[in-house]
């Protein structure tokens, strides 16, 4: 069973790795269409329609959003900002975890009790829950820019749980007879943690930056699900109306913005972004778990 | 003993992290209510001034809110209002229902999703191929796919059945009093349970098949069904229960979105709520007031909420102690 179940995970996750990466390239490689170029009216069958058009119309591939704007250019265009925003977020979380895990693991005492206090604090409320009372609250006293609020917030929420589980995985290592003989010849605290127990636990952080990436693009969704996006809405005058529309391509935005259409028949404006950030969600963690179980054998 | 000073160790430090959690949720939850309209001057996109009415964040306003709450709350003094002129809804008797109604969703998923996926990771222990197949698809997708694309998936589904046969397997909007109501967020709910319980056990027979006991077993003519059952699920069980309290907040945090996206009337509505400025003409003239989901209803369902998770958080934790010590003291 595991050996089958691993397998699969890693292969799976290749695939998906491998779609994501010819995402990246394609618009380098094809030309695509502007992806906020808005369309207005269409001929469709001789008769003037006005968007959403459906998948397949008028050239179409996955449709077009309230704008007229082509969805296959804003899904494979919104590829980049969000898995930026993603990795950003990710690694700069494992780059601070780092620190603070090791430290904390070898000083125990009042700083390795205060990192596993915070972890066990902030795990009293679910995530999604947490960072949206957090961005919505500060949002009023902080007067920072939106992006870097919403990547900052994101970012710390999960920071102690990544911490803990570094400073657990520092004090396995610590138990160890290299670091006791380390200790005994009298190398220096930052030694020790940088030369014997780095290189022994830095299989299970790599693992844990596919893990956080998946989990950051997860709550990027699911945030997006309550109104909380990244990048802002745009607004356009048409006649005598005014549309609000989403604007820069990013995949939370595209699917939250636009996710009530799927009430009123028009499915694929938030289904094709939803499928885009699922399957990227999926894929760093059936890499994260196949890479876990295939090399790491925990 | 050791099992018991264990639990109530466990539970004194969910007391205590109860207490200081939701006195910090509601500190924070109220910086949204802590605002004063004040004129600004601001400059438009041809660089005229103008005067601007515009919400100003304000230390002692929020003072004010905060000293304000907990007296409101042990008062019953918390309403519901769309309209700054009507008196508006009880909060506790709307809260109690919607707890009711997630209440019911979240036991329902837990509940279905665990058994089925103990079920078929069981199936795994009879060493045939398809309960492994069947298991490795249900972990994959159940722990891999995120719940928002399993919602939007199930409506566009609902939605091609209906214009093709004309026929709605399940409802868009959920709809706690109908059976068809209950398909769509009960089933994307039950998929992480039942993936992660169908990952664990499974696992945990994988290891325990090949222990020399099962042999023994198998030596004496037992059925295999009886090995499966009697011998190995039993000892399977402190490992599925270790996972139990991360298999509840995976369910209680997916639960939010699920509700949300399909209009479920549970907690996520009051959570997540948002609350608006609404101005009428009253004696006085015009009167502005906040209306909708207030920060102190939010807050409100905050505590519950925390209470809630926590309170399934130490059963879990409970369950998983008791039964590792009682484990421990079978291999003695």
């Amino acid at each position: 069973m595991s050996r089958l179940r691993l397998n699969t995970s890693l292969t799976l996750g290749l695939i998906l790795s491998a779609l994501l990466l010819v995402t990246l390239v394609v618009p380098f490689v094809m030309d695509l269409p502007d992806p906020m170029d808005l369309k207005m009216t269409m001929e469709v069958d001789g008769a003037l329609k006005k968007p959403p058009y459906a998948p397949g119309v008028g050239g179409y591939l996955l449709g077009s959003d309230q704008g007229g704007r082509d969805l296959f250019a804003r899904i494979i265009y919104g590829a980049r900002s969000t898995l930026l925003l993603g990795v950003t977020v990710a690694v700069g979380r494992t780059l601070l975890a780092i620190p603070l895990g090791l430290l904390s693991g070898w000083y125990r005492g009042l700083f390795g009790r205060a990192v596993a206090a915070v972890s066990t604090g902030m795990g009293a409320l679910p995530t999604l829950v947490l960072t949206t009372f957090i961005l919505w609250s500060v949002q009023r006293v902080v007067r920072a820019d939106w992006l870097l609020l919403y990547g900052g917030v994101i970012l710390l929420v999960g920071l102690p749980r990544l911490a803990e589980q570094v400073r657990l995985l520092t004090e396995e290592t610590l138990t160890m007879p290299h670091v006791e003989a380390a200790v005994a010849v009298g190398a220096t605290p930052l030694r020790i943690l940088r030369k014997h127990v780095l290189p022994i636990i830095r299989g299970d952080i790599l693992v844990s930056v596919a893990a956080e990436t998946a989990w950051v693009l997860m709550i990027i969704g699911q945030l997006a699900i309550f109104n909380i996006f990244a990048s802002g809405m745009t607004s356009i005058q048409v006649g005598e109306r005014w549309i609000i529309l989403d604007g820069q391509p990013e995949w939370g935005l595209m699917l939250g913005a636009n996710r009530d259409l799927i009430r009123g028949q028009h499915w694929w404006v938030p289904v094709f972004p939803a499928i885009a950030l699922g399957l990227t969600v999926a894929c760093f963690q059936l890499l994260a778990e196949g890479v876990r179980v295939r090399w790491l054998r925990r | 003993m050791y099992g018991l000073q264990g639990v109530i160790r466990l539970w004194v430090s969910r007391v205590v992290w109860f207490l200081v959690v939701a006195v910090l949720a509601v500190m924070l939850i109220h910086l949204r209510a802590a605002y004063v309209w004040e004129e600004r001057p601001i400059k438009d996109q041809r660089g005229m001034t103008r005067i601007v009415e515009m919400p100003v964040f304000s230390w002692e306003e929020y003072r004010r809110v905060v000293k304000a709450y907990p007296g409101d709350l042990f008062a019953g003094n918390l309403y519901y209002r769309t309209n700054p002129r009507n008196e508006g809804t009880r909060f506790s008797e709307i809260l109690r229902e919607a707890w009711w109604n997630s209440f019911r969703l979240f036991v329902a998923a837990a509940g279905i999703g665990v058994a089925a996926g103990v079920l078929v990771g069981t199936l795994v222990g009879l060493r045939s191929l398809l309960p492994r197949v069947l298991a490795l698809i249900l972990s994959i997708g159940g722990l891999s796919l995120p719940d928002f694309l399993v919602v939007f998936i199930g409506q566009a589904v609902t939605i091609w059945t209906y214009r093709v046969y004309d026929w709605k397997p399940w409802l868009i909007i959920s709809e706690p009093s109908l059976p068809k109501g209950w398909i769509l967020p009960l089933g994307v709910l039950i998929l992480p349970p039942l993936g992660f319980a169908a990952r664990l056990t499974a696992s945990a027979m994988d290891d325990i098949m090949r222990l020399d006991y099962i042999r023994t077993a198998r030596s004496k003519g037992l059925h295999e069904v009886r090995v499966v059952l009697g011998h190995a699920l039993r000892n399977a069980i402190p490992r599925i229960l270790s996972g139990l309290p991360t298999l509840l907040n995976v369910v209680l945090s997916s639960m939010i979105v699920v509700e949300r996206l399909t209009a479920w009337p549970g907690m996520a509505f009051w959570l997540m709520g948002e609350s608006y400025q609404s101005t009428y003409s009253g004696p006085d003239g015009i009167v502005k007031a906040v209306v909708g989901v207030t920060p102190q209803l939010i807050a409100t369902a905050g505590i519950l909420f925390i209470a809630w998770f926590l309170l399934l958080d130490g059963l879990a934790h409970t369950v998983r102690i008791l039964f590792s010590v009682r484990f421990e003291e079978v291999k003695r």
